[in-house]
Order: C-alpha cells, then sequence, then structure tokens
C-alpha cells in the first residue's frame, strides 16, 4: 500500500493534486488457529464417519457365501468344487464355498 | 459369524488402501506446502497426521478379523512376518510388507524429536514402497475387488496417489536447490540482458 501511494504523489504534478486511495480490497480474513482447529476437527470427524459408514456398506455389499459343514453328505454334494476353490476343510469345520456360475 | 467377520476384514481393507491414499495425498500437500481451502498450513499437517492414526486403526480391525476369521486358517505370525501363511502365501505376504514398513514410519513419526531429520525422512520416504505392496494385497487377496465398483474405486485412488507423486516428482526436478539459486537467477538475467 505504501509505495503505490508514494509513486501516486510524485505522479501527479498540478495547482490541484487529488489523491484518490483504490478501493480497499476484501481481502480474506486470517483463519485463526482456534478456528483452524475446529475446522481440522471437523473434517477429521467426518472423515471418520465416512471411514465407518463406507466400510459398513462395503461389508453388506459383498456378495453371500455359503458356510456348509463338511461332513460326508456335504462333501458329496460339493464333489464338482476344486480344491483350489475351498478353504478349511478340516472334517466338521466351516468351510468357505466360492462356486462360480448359477 | 465366521463370514461377518471375513467380510468386516475385506471391508475395513478396502477403507484402509483409500484412508492411505487420502494420507499420501495429504503429506504430498505438506511436503509441498500446498494449502486446502478453509484450512491454514498447519492443519493440514495436522489433518495428514490424525488421518494416518484413524487408517491405523482400521488396519488394526483388518488385520484382527482376518486372523480371527478362522476359516482361511492365517496364522497370527503371518500378519508381520511375510509369506509363511498357508493362505494366499503370496498376497498376504504383500500384506505383511506393507504392515512392516508403515510400522517402520508409525514408528520413527512418533519418536520424530529423538532422530535427526535425515534419519525421519528416509524412514518416512518408505511410504511410498508401502503404498504400491498395499495396493497388490488389496487386488490380489481379494476376488471382489478385481471387478465392479469395488475395482474402479481401487484403480481411482491408486491414480491420484500416483497424480500426486507425479506433481511432487516434477516439482522436484524443476526446483533450483537452495545453494544454486543466486548463481542460477543471476545467469538467468545476465541471459535476458544479453538477449
Amino acid at each position: 500500500m505504501l509505495p503505490k501511494l508514494f509513486a501516486s504523489t510524485v505522479a501527479c504534478d498540478g495547482p490541484e493534486v487529488q489523491l484518490i486511495s483504490p478501493a480497499p480490497r476484501r481481502s480474506a480474513r486470517p483463519v485463526t488457529r482456534r478456528q483452524g482447529m475446529i475446522r481440522m476437527s471437523a473434517v477429521t470427524l467426518a472423515i471418520s464417519a465416512a471411514s465407518v459408514v463406507g466400510s459398513v456398506a462395503i461389508a453388506v455389499s459383498l456378495p453371500e457365501v455359503s458356510v456348509v459343514t463338511a461332513t460326508q453328505s456335504t462333501t458329496a454334494a460339493v464333489s464338482p468344487v476344486s480344491a483350489a476353490q475351498t478353504s478349511g476343510s478340516t472334517e466338521g469345520q466351516p468351510v468357505l464355498l466360492t462356486v462360480a456360475g448359477p | 459369524m465366521r463370514p461377518a467377520l471375513w467380510h468386516a476384514s475385506g471391508a475395513t481393507g478396502v477403507i484402509c488402501l483409500v484412508l492411505f491414499s487420502l494420507v499420501a495425498i495429504l503429506g504430498i500437500l505438506v511436503n509441498q506446502q500446498g494449502r486446502l481451502p478453509g484450512l491454514p498450513r498447519f492443519a493440514v499437517t495436522g489433518l495428514h497426521r490424525h488421518l494416518s492414526l484413524l487408517m491405523i486403526v482400521f488396519l488394526g480391525v483388518h488385520i484382527v478379523t482376518a486372523l480371527a476369521a478362522r476359516h482361511a486358517k492365517i496364522p497370527w505370525p503371518s500378519a508381520v512376518v511375510p509369506f509363511i501363511s498357508g493362505y494366499q502365501r503370496f498376497w498376504v505376504g504383500l500384506g505383511a510388507v506393507a504392515l512392516d514398513l508403515l510400522a517402520a514410519v508409525l514408528i520413527t513419526s512418533l519418536l520424530r524429536d529423538r532422530l535427526t531429520p535425515f534419519v525421519w525422512r528416509g524412514v518416512h520416504l518408505m511410504a511410498y514402497a508401502a503404498y504400491p505392496v498395499a495396493v497388490g494385497h488389496t487386488y490380489g487377496s481379494h476376488p471382489d475387488v478385481q471387478s465392479g465398483w469395488l475395482f474402479a474405486l481401487l484403480l481411482t485412488t491408486a491414480l491420484a496417489v500416483v497424480t500426486a507423486v507425479g506433481y511432487r516428482v516434477s516439482r522436484r526436478l524443476r526446483t533450483v536447490s537452495r545453494p544454486h539459486r543466486v548463481p542460477h537467477e543471476l545467469a538467468r538475467a545476465a541471459r535476458s540482458a544479453g538477449g
């Protein structure tokens, strides 16, 4: 501001000198430390809430898995499923089957 | 009960990667002294730290639920020791590698006051190595992430991080180091005066 005012003063040369000050700029008010902390906490809380909601939404959207018990009868029923598509095949334990197709 | 745990593990794993992407982008923003609209610079740094801790929480839930879902039979040590799991040895191993790298980054950040800036910075840069490893773990270990909207989400976050890293590298290549700044400016002034 000061150099501009000085320059306009020396540039004006005449009996009637009128200094026209520039229109005040609407500068953004500086954010105080307290405001910054509040905004940061708000953003953190919003992202935390979105993360929790997002994880629940993803968990719900994941496809259903069939849990069967690897007994003698179910072994015969799932015999086309290859060993590579099963896990936890201990007898009597829950088995997660990933079956492609209808 | 077991599939619920398995689904919880998969979901928290995906969210963990999204948070990792956000943390990485914010870290690059902090490094470049950038700002977010409405937030002062110290708040961007604080946000980077807070989201890092949030990511660690989700990472803990992801690991515990994966180990508790016993159908996959992932042994507990395989969470930290890479490539010893009987279930998806390679992909789970990548997760262990990413966890170890992130643990080093976290511990050195907590002890930052006791470390030299060179050591802290060197270890902190390992986050750049951890990110692609974590992406590989996420993509390979869960078939649901390999297609559909989860794949799109994975791709979008990875591309965002790649863009941010590219921005940082390009700025780094264009920036004149401090000792060479004055000679560089003098040479440029001489060139412009001569031309």
